[in-house]
């Protein structure tokens, strides 16, 4: 069969794109840290030095990286990497460099602590890249806009701190007055983490933001988690499920009525007294039809302080890559600084440095709720 | 992550050892699922050697289970210990997933 010319035009244009394309590629050195891009430099006639000296086209603090440590240059189109005499040396695929060496694209050499890998990009990826990055930014900010700001004063206080492990995370937390006599706090936790679980986080959050759980009584936990079973099954959202722990304060009987769906428990501190695990057996959130939430309650002694958290903050990878547990998580809470400003991110400084370096293996969040 | 598929007499075992998070789950996902759904298999999952189950995890095995379960299959977990057998238990898992302490107890479950 002859192409028609409509068919010709479009072969004769990708043709064409892709040749700019080509043309346009460029050589990047990217400096990579904790699995994360940090820097990226782009390769040009002249060579990059790399070392610890200030001097330097590219600067590593690192007490394994020499001052003058290597030199990357563009040689006849290949990406040529020398180390320069360096105390610990460079390695590619494990192996230390003894001569000047071609680094493949997509390909790496190691130095102390940190990657350096070789891109081939063209303008346009890099534009698109950043197009994405301004977009996840974006979408952060409104994730973080929808927490509510700490409450400083009143007979029911709180402090969060909050992190994911990527741009976006799965977490999510509110609370609040549902009318003079009830607040309300809950946290939820959706499977993964990343974009999908975040949308995910928001739709939950916006559902109980705006009460659009029909006929369900807020006040009343068991409700709360069977309304949000049905209107949430995986089936209809992505494959995706959560765990939730929501609770409800009546001031006058001082009474916490709660209810947890796959969630760990929260924990009660009072004044005094070990810390009380409050928890109701339940499957998370959409992993089986009709489910029944039962609810319970606590009561709350003057001085308490109520924790909810998500397993990110105790699911952690220790520096010897041995995994901490929910027993060494609750060492650090309900200590001296119990219900004080920036404890819960104090919390967080404690977790991040019994881990091993880089982003936390999954989203962090921490709540605090103290009680008159 | 290792996973290791056999049969006998009818039901399928699975056996699994590593760390069931993000790249775990992405090594096995879709063999495990290819292994048993289309075939509405009976399985037995052993858990003995898995070190760390993350929400990834859970959420490969409850859908799964779920497929399985529609297409008139089944699944059960046997020999979870440590930090598996507690996130077992923390997300109520048994409620819709049966869990059993081995694997004859396991097999007898899956066949009856």
């Amino acid at each position: 069969m002859e192409p028609t010319g409509s068919t010709v035009l479009a072969k004769h244009a990708t043709v064409t794109e892709a040749a700019a394309l080509r043309e346009d590629l460029r050589s990047f050195l990217v400096v990579i840290e904790h699995g994360e891009p940090v820097a990226r430099h782009p390769l040009g006639l002249d060579p990059l030095t790399v070392g610890r000296d200030p001097l330097r086209h590219i600067v590593i603090l690192d007490e394994k990286v020499s001052r003058l440590h290597l030199q990357v240059a563009l040689l006849r189109g290949e990406v040529v990497v020398e180390d320069l005499g360096s105390s610990n040396g460079t390695f590619m695929d494990g192996e230390r460099l003894t001569c000047p060496t071609v680094l493949p694209p997509e390909r790496w050499v190691q130095v102390g602590s940190r990657l350096l890998k070789h891109e081939r990009r063209s303008q346009r990826e890099i534009e698109r890249e950043a197009d994405l990055h301004r977009d996840l930014e974006k979408a952060r900010a409104y994730v973080q806009s929808l927490l509510p700001a700490p409450v400083r004063t009143g007979d029911v206080r709180t402090d969060w701190f909050h992190c994911p492990s990527a741009a976006l995370g799965g977490d999510a937390f509110s609370y609040g007055s549902l009318d003079p006599e009830h607040l309300v706090a809950y946290l939820v936790d959706v499977s993964g983490h990343g974009v999908e679980a975040a949308m995910h986080s928001v739709s939950v959050l916006n559902v109980l933001r705006q009460k659009a759980l029909p006929g369900v009584d807020l006040r009343d936990p068991g409700q709360v988690l069977d309304g949000l079973n049905t209107m949430f099954q995986m089936e209809e959202h992505g494959g995706l499920y959560f765990t939730l722990w929501y609770g409800v304060y009546e001031r006058s009987s001082r009474l916490l009525r709660y209810a947890s769906a796959g969630h760990h428990p929260g924990y009660l501190f009072a004044p005094g007294a070990p810390p009380e695990a409050l928890r109701t057996r339940g499957l998370m959130i959409g992993a089986a039809l009709g489910q029944r939430y039962r609810p319970a309650e606590a009561s709350v002694a003057p001085g308490s302080v109520l924790y909810l958290f998500s397993d990110g903050a105790f699911e952690v990878t220790t520096p010897e890559g041995q995994q901490r547990d929910l027993a060494a998580f609750l060492l650090l809470l309900g200590g001296h600084r119990a219900g004080t400003l920036g404890e819960a991110e104090h919390i967080y400084n404690q977790v991040k440095a019994g881990a091993r370096p880089g982003p936390l293996d999954d989203d962090f969040s921490v709540l605090a709720v103290s009680f008159d | 992550m290792k996973m290791d598929i056999s049969e006998d007499e009818g039901v399928v075992k699975v056996g699994l050892v590593g760390r069931l998070d993000t790249p775990g789950v992405d090594a096995i996902e879709t063999r495990f699922t290819a292994a048993l759904v289309p075939r509405a298999a009976r399985a037995i999952v052993d858990l003995a050697g898995v070190e760390f189950i993350g929400s990834l995890g859970l959420r490969m095995i409850i859908t799964i289970a779920r497929a399985l379960h529609r297409r008139g299959g089944k699944m059960i977990l046997y020999a979870p210990h440590g930090f598996v057998a507690q996130v077992l238990e923390t997300a109520s898992l048994h409620d819709i997933i049966p869990v059993q302490p081995d694997a004859a107890t396991a097999t007898a479950a899956a066949k009856a």
